[in-house]
């Protein structure tokens, strides 16, 4: 059902696979760039039916916005529409107000939203618009439509879901006003008009919300009330669940939440509309193509929005339609929220080329003898590449098992799929001929065929080794089992990522009474940007687990360093995550991953294929 | 013949228009790794600095300290720019490598593969043939900047930099100041006549390990003869906040070590004090007793530009409140830099400076009614003034200020007064009518009557800060984290148990110095209730619950609410009135409505 067609309003899809929309932070002077083209080009390549390129915004909600308003954006959407639709997919344009959910930080001015009630992650006052502001905004949806059709996009789609000014109109948290605006339908009834004057019978679609995941907020059955009074506007509605500055895990979860946890909002939408041949698109998680096909078949959906999949791997669409393996993603946030969050361009941690599409790749050079020492993220990577760039690869590693740190931290709860993305390493190594030497190092290969003197290009991958302080023990102890400590465990973060608090989790699971400690202020901090720290802390709440701040081991006690107060040790065990030390060999060759500087998987798995296409 | 801050000095061959210097700090105004707005620099210059110290730019490319940090490679027509514009000052480049203090994907290069502490990353050692690259990379963007007509550079050796991670054991299990040296070595054969100046660390504040300032005034010593200014201060990378304090901190932190150091350098070159100088008064004391030749003040040529002209004219500059909420923009939303109290630190298209506004001067003789002697208030018809008009200011209070009076009263921001003072002085000198104790007036061009409190259970943190009597224990429910709350708290803790509930991992948020907030806390014996939210409100307890496990806990005492304000109605109103804010909105839109007026005639 998945490669069915569907029509969409005056436009037939090829599929029923969607790229929705998404933040990539790929703008240039809130205009967009070659690097825009390039990504969805790549994803409509790999075979999307429909790709919705992220928010073209009304307002200037943050730094690397493309703002719409602004004709100077006509030929950057003309370069995306001519590279998309070269691929035969039909591509729309989110158009979007931010209301409450902005600051002043880059427009230096007011906010403005339906009533004056502050968001709760900005927190700026906004003012109530009257009507007269309301009038502006309509004509500014309608201004930015009339840029997107002026650069080719067969259609767009109103934002009214998890960053909106509109969706603060629906939903009675938001809009407290006491004139007909009260009505928050009214005025997206009124912008999907002033749109459709523009763009004819081109593609409209609005997203809607249908959870906001907070008390008295929108739920499925209000966006099923919406899309019934919207219906005769609109070609095709898409939904979404959670508010980007309230509920944001519940937009982007990570790994361990399942497919399909927001099926309920377009079945919902789909049973209100049925008999108006407006097709309703789903989201949630889909990574597999089995899960996708599900929310088609169980009648949840029309189509299937898929971001995250394909992020992690452009040809998601076509692999799928064909049976093929997908690189997977797993959910870790890492690159392509996390990184976002932080006003950096989205990446992935394992599609390396995510976020730099338009960087060409140099051609592959002479079939050379490639020796890869260290199986980890960053040597299976380089081995990967190297080998499907026509390279005679070997790989040798010290243990017998591939995936080295990211292997290891899998045995963490809710980590698990970690290690899909060692599988799916292998996968690439084992089809593109690498051969593989596990138990062995580089200096025992003299006797064997992948003798480290016949080589002609080594790349050294042997990663970092935990370098504990005296009388602690390294948190891959715990995980690889060689360490099992019980009782009162003091489980110290030097790190503020995942390791800490997942061997903390681990152990108190096991029984052990376990304390967090942690010099920083936060405690699991490191999960925040992750969107994992909410599930962990109940979690953690649920096991007992003691959460201590700003403090450092010091001797034989705890220092607080804000009072300057020692506190007993009172522990059996002290497990320690902190910085690792370069696994360096005596061996000539390009480094790559930690051995190189000790950090984590995104960078191995870039330098790694950096790495092999540099061989010459 | 007596010292003075803002007459010309010969230094050297040089002469100086003033002992002033505008140091380098980020700006995020450069798109492409290049200097930034010109226009930054030549207003400080127009207004009489002596010496300005541009942006410092990375040596090499490796180094990327925040994405908009300038790049000595792709600065040289930034340089000239400059160099052209501040003609009447001596400009310095700033120039650095930031280390392990960096925000770089990829790899970062330090001395050593000790962790940053702020943000945990491990660096890669350098090679001793990759110092002596870094060595040279500083020698040639040192040439590259004299030949594009700086009159010299100023090395950065002391908050975010490699050369003081040398120095330092806190960042190298060995060390030393050869790389400093060297660097300064190289840079003085690069550029033998140019003007060479070090901003050197000498205390780290981590005298376990860290760089303290009994060995700093040997390295001082060594480094004397290679250059022309050394400005001494403090902080590491686990104390960024202490190198630029707020108002928490009082102003003269580094004056002994600056009169140590002067000692040392016993008239081989210049020392420049640093160190939250912004009172003119404490800047000439320092000149009078001898512990420096120069001055720093860059904050407070944030705040008044034309702080040298405007002192010749015997008249006050705009004071800055060491707030630091808008300056400092080493934030990864990358905010370009603002201020506070000046909203047109940057000429350019979003708001006018003074210059701008006095090229309006229109000949309308209408007077103009601003309501309402808040700073949003005092901003307009001192702008409006300022542009010729002859503005009334109507106040309901028996004293202008409004809110900055209020605030002025909380730890860490008595310098509000200051400004209120300041407004109220110059309103004076330009003949504004005041009119206070007044309601209802006849007519009002600019309504700026502030907000009103919000209609929520509770004392607000106003009413407590005029008056409101407490007793007993105080819950605190701060909704925002955006200082009100954490400042009472702090004024409270002396005499009351305070808790503090937050919805956040930490108390204040949105503050600049969240950092230093949260320690003063937890010494003040605030009991810091974090991820949590006040959900039932009752006279003397509240409730509270989890923000994410939802579970609940009663907490004993009055409650005072930090949430937000209502807006005070007028729809065409500015400030608080139209939506309530902060200072900063207030000033910029007292200075827009104002310039609306203006140019409508």
């Amino acid at each position: 059902m998945l490669g069915e067609p569907i029509r969409i309003g005056n436009q037939i899809v090829r599929n029923r696979i969607v790229f929705p929309a998404h933040l990539t932070n790929a703008a240039v002077a809130n205009r967009p760039s070659a690097q825009h083209a390039a990504y969805y080009a790549a994803r409509a390549a790999g075979g999307a039916g429909l790709v919705i390129v992220e928010e073209q915004a009304l307002d200037r909600p943050y730094e690397k916005a493309v703002l719409g308003t602004d004709p100077a954006v006509v030929p950057g959407y003309r370069a995306i529409t001519d590279a998309v639709q070269a691929h035969g997919a039909v591509v729309l344009a989110q158009v979007g107000h931010n209301g409450a959910q902005s600051s002043s930080l880059y427009s230096r001015t007011v906010v403005e939203a339906p009533s004056a009630i502050p968001d709760p992650m900005f927190r700026e006052v906004p003012v109530a618009l009257d009507a007269a502001g309301i009038a502006r905004v309509v004509e500014g949806f309608a201004t930015v439509a009339r840029h997107c059709i002026a650069g080719g996009f067969d259609g767009v789609e109103i934002q009214a879901s998890q960053a909106s000014l509109l969706r603060q109109f629906l939903s009675p948290l938001t809009n407290r006003r006491d004139d007909a605006h009260a009505d928050g339908v009214l005025v997206l009834r009124e912008v999907l008009t002033a749109v459709r004057a523009e763009i004819g019978d081109r593609i409209l679609g609005v997203r809607l919300q249908g959870d906001e995941g907070l008390d008295g907020g929108l739920t499925a059955a209000d966006a099923a009330r919406v899309a019934r009074r919207v219906a005769d506007l609109v070609d095709v509605v898409n939904t979404a669940v959670g508010v980007a500055t309230a509920t944001l895990p519940l937009i982007e979860p990570p790994m361990g939440v399942p497919a399909g946890y927001a099926e309920p909002v377009p079945s919902a939408v789909r049973a209100a509309l049925a008999g108006t041949g407006v097709p309703v698109i789903g989201v949630g998680r889909y990574t597999t193509s089995e899960q996708a096909e599900r929310a088609l078949t169980s009648g949840a959906c029309d189509l299937v929005g898929v971001v995250r999949g394909q992020i992690a791997d452009p040809a998601f669409a076509s692999r799928v339609l064909t049976g093929r393996r997908v690189r997977r993603c797993i959910g870790c946030n890492q690159e392509c929220i996390a990184a976002v969050g932080l006003n950096r361009r989205l990446g992935c941690v394992v599609n390396p080329d995510a976020g730099r599409e338009s960087v060409p790749v140099p051609p592959p050079g002479t079939r050379r003898r490639v020796l890869v020492v260290g199986g980890g993220p960053a040597g299976l990577a380089a081995a990967a590449e190297a080998a499907e760039r026509g390279h005679d690869v070997h790989l040798v590693e010290r243990s017998d098992r591939l995936g080295g740190q990211l292997a290891v931290a899998s045995a963490a709860p809710e980590r698990r799929e970690l290690a899909f993305a060692v599988a799916d390493l292998a996968h690439r190594c084992r089809d593109a001929g690498v051969r593989m030497w596990l138990r062995h190092v580089s200096t025992c290969c003299r006797h064997s065929d992948h003798n480290c003197s016949r080589a002609e290009h080594i790349i050294v991958a042997t990663g970092a080794r935990p370098d504990p302080p005296s009388g602690t023990i390294d948190v891959s102890e715990v995980l690889t089992g060689t360490a099992s400590p019980s009782g009162r465990v003091l489980v110290v973060d030097d790190l503020g990522g995942p390791a800490a608090p997942s061997v903390a989790e681990l152990l108190a699971q096991r029984g052990a009474r376990v304390r967090l400690v942690t010099s920083g202020m936060v405690a699991a901090e490191g999960l925040g940007p992750l969107l994992e720290r909410e599930r962990w802390r109940r979690r953690a709440a649920a096991l007992g687990i003691e959460l201590l701040t700003d403090r450092v081991l010091l001797g034989d006690g705890i220092l607080h360093h804000p009072t300057d107060t020692l506190e007993p040790l009172d522990a059996d065990a002290v497990v320690h995550a902190g910085p690792r030390v370069p696994a360096e060999i005596d061996l000539a060759g390009t480094r790559v991953g930690d051995v190189l500087a000790p950090r984590d998987a995104a960078a191995a798995i870039r330098e790694g294929t950096d790495a092999a296409r540099a061989i010459r | 013949m007596p010292v003075r801050l803002v007459d010309p000095v010969r230094i050297g061959p040089r002469t100086l228009p003033s002992r002033v210097l505008f140091g380098p700090h980020a700006t995020n105004s450069s798109a492409d790794r290049g200097l930034g707005d010109v226009e930054h620099y030549r207003a400080r210059a127009a207004g009489g600095a002596g010496v300005i110290v541009t942006e410092i730019a990375s040596v090499t490319p490796d180094d990327h300290p925040y994405e908009y940090a300038p790049l000595a490679a792709t600065c040289v027509d930034g340089w000239a720019a400059v160099a052209t514009a501040c003609a009447s000052a001596l400009v310095l480049a700033g120039l650095g490598h930031a280390g392990s203090q960096s925000a770089a994907r990829g790899v970062l290069r330090a001395p050593s593969s000790v962790a940053d502490p702020a943000t945990r990353a491990v660096p890669r050692p350098l090679s001793l043939a990759e110092i002596d690259l870094v060595v040279q990379a500083f020698a040639t963007a040192a040439r590259a900047a004299v030949e594009a007509g700086c009159g010299g550079v100023e090395i950065a050796a002391g908050q975010y930099s490699l050369l003081r991670q040398f120095r330092s054991a806190l960042s190298t299990p060995t060390p030393d100041d050869r790389v400093l040296v060297d660097v300064l070595r190289a840079v003085r054969e690069a550029v033998p006549e140019a003007w060479v100046g070090v901003r050197l660390c000498v205390d780290e504040l981590a005298p376990w390990a860290g760089i303290t300032l009994a060995p700093s005034l040997g390295t001082v010593d060594r480094v004397a003869d290679l250059v022309d200014h050394v400005v001494p201060v403090r902080g590491s990378a686990m104390s960024v906040g202490a190198t630029r304090p707020d108002a928490h901190t009082p102003s003269g932190f580094m004056t002994e070590a600056c009169r140590a150091v002067r000692g040392v350098v016993a008239g081989r070159c210049a020392v420049v004090l640093a160190g939250s100088i912004v009172d003119p008064a404490d800047a000439q004391a320092a000149l009078d007793d001898g512990v420096a030749d120069l001055v720093e003040m860059t904050r407070a040529q944030l705040a008044d530009p034309s702080l040298v002209s405007t002192l010749r004219a015997g008249r006050t500059p705009r004071p800055c409140v060491l707030t630091n909420q808008e300056c400092r923009v080493r934030d990864v939303r990358n905010p370009r830099i603002g201020c506070t109290v000046e909203p047109g630190v940057v000429p350019g298209p979003i708001v006018p400076s003074d210059v701008s506004m006095a090229a309006l001067r229109t000949a309308g003789d209408d007077e103009v009614v601003v309501v309402g002697a808040g700073p949003a208030g005092l901003e307009a018809a001192r702008t409006l003034a300022l542009g010729g008009r002859a503005v009334r200011l109507v106040e309901r209070d028996d004293e202008p200020g409004g809110l900055l009076r209020v605030i002025a009263g909380l730890p860490g921001r008595h310098r509000f007064a200051r400004l209120a003072d300041w407004y109220v002085d110059e309103l004076a000198r330009l003949g504004v009518s005041m009119q206070l104790g007044a309601v209802g007036p006849d007519r009002a061009d600019v309504v700026a009557t502030g907000a009103l409190d919000a209609d929520r259970p509770g004392v607000s943190v106003l009413a407590v800060l005029r008056g409101t009597p407490v007793e007993g224990p105080v819950v605190v429910d701060d909704p925002l984290g955006d200082g009100a709350a954490v400042a009472l708290a702090e004024h409270l803790a002396p005499r009351h148990a305070v808790a503090l509930v937050t919805p956040d991992q930490v108390a204040g948020k949105q503050l600049a110095d969240v950092v230093a907030a949260n320690v003063r806390l937890q010494r003040a014996g605030v009991d810091r209730v974090l991820e949590h939210r006040v959900v039932e409100r009752h006279p003397d307890h509240v409730v509270v619950a989890d923000v994410v496990t939802g579970h609940r806990h009663t907490i004993a005492g009055m409650l005072v609410d930090a949430g937000p304000r209502r807006p005070g109605a007028h729809p065409s109103a500015i400030g608080d009135a139209l939506a309530p804010r902060t200072v900063t909105a207030a000033v910029r839109e007292g200075r827009r409505a104002a310039e609306e007026i203006l140019r409508a005639g």
